[in-house]
């Protein structure tokens, strides 16, 4: 298990920061081979997850509190956390539902996306605790793949 | 603070140009640009030219199917222009293309509107 590098980016809950998070995350995902549709569906997920801590994980609006993005790069995988210290979500099977949203006014789509586009999503959250999802990815084209790689026939 | 989208009026038809991130912050300045032009009820259809969007994520695409509700109660049609590429496959990825039309330019969606008014 080696951690080739890492960050973190602690700032305030709120939508202007969210474009932040997003570049930050690409702009480091660029230590491994992505390519550049790679890094697009990488930055919707992050955008998803950051988001989500803004809409929902303090819904004082009057006092947002903070969201840390920290991602690393582990064994040739790009590894990022998105932790707030908000309400947590109550229902979590619930609100990875395709189509689910607290607000009727949103599409319920943020779950969906961040599984479509990344490798795997884990979510760590319970009501007064807080959220931390947990999203990686792997490039297709990496040189660790190729090691692993077996030949197709035999 | 959000400068206001460029927009036009086409006859029946409010036209506004997205352009850059459009994520949630940009998805409120859009919903409020199109709510105030709509209560003043200048346009009956709305076209959302998206050509020069970078970035799309599930909170501009629920501004996009918040104003298709709209639109649709108002009997109007909502149809959006986009090329090729990312923001294109989201857009299809959530569903869109079900409920709206996609155009690769402006001309062939003002074509396909004349088509909706002379119904």
């Amino acid at each position: 298990m080696t951690v080739a590098n890492f960050m973190t980016l602690q700032m305030k809950a709120t939508a202007e920061n969210v474009g932040l998070a997003r570049l930050a995350v690409a702009v480091f995902a660029s230590n491994l081979d992505f390519t550049i549709a790679e890094i697009d569906e990488i930055k919707v997920a992050v955008s998803e997850a950051v988001t989500n801590a803004v809409v929902h994980a303090y819904p004082d609006a009057k006092q947002p509190g903070s969201v840390v993005v920290s991602a690393e790069i582990r064994d040739g995988r790009l590894i990022v956390q998105v932790a707030d210290q908000g309400v947590g979500i109550e229902d979590l099977a619930k609100a990875r539902e395709h189509g689910y949203s607290s607000d009727p006014e949103r599409l319920g789509m943020g779950f969906y996306f961040m599984e479509t586009l990344m490798d795997t999503v884990d979510i760590v959250s319970a009501p007064g605790q807080g959220t931390r999802v947990r999203l990686a990815r792997r490039p297709a084209q990496s040189p660790h793949d190729e090691r692993e790689r077996r030949p197709a026939v035999s | 603070m959000h400068t206001a989208y460029e927009s036009e009026r086409v006859g029946p038809i409010y036209l506004i140009r997205l352009h850059g991130e459009f994520d949630e912050l940009a998805a409120a300045a859009f919903r409020e640009q199109v709510e105030a032009a709509f209560a003043q009820s200048v346009a009956h259809h709305l076209l959302v030219d998206m050509q020069r969007v970078t970035f799309i994520d599930s909170s501009g695409l629920g501004a996009l199917f918040g104003r298709y509700k709209m639109i649709k109660a108002r009997g109007g049609e909502m149809r959006i222009i986009v090329s090729d590429g990312h923001v294109r496959q989201l857009l299809e990825l959530a569903g869109v293309p079900r409920l709206m039309t996609l155009h690769r330019n402006e001309q062939d969606a003002l074509l396909a509107f004349e088509g909706v008014a002379r119904r």
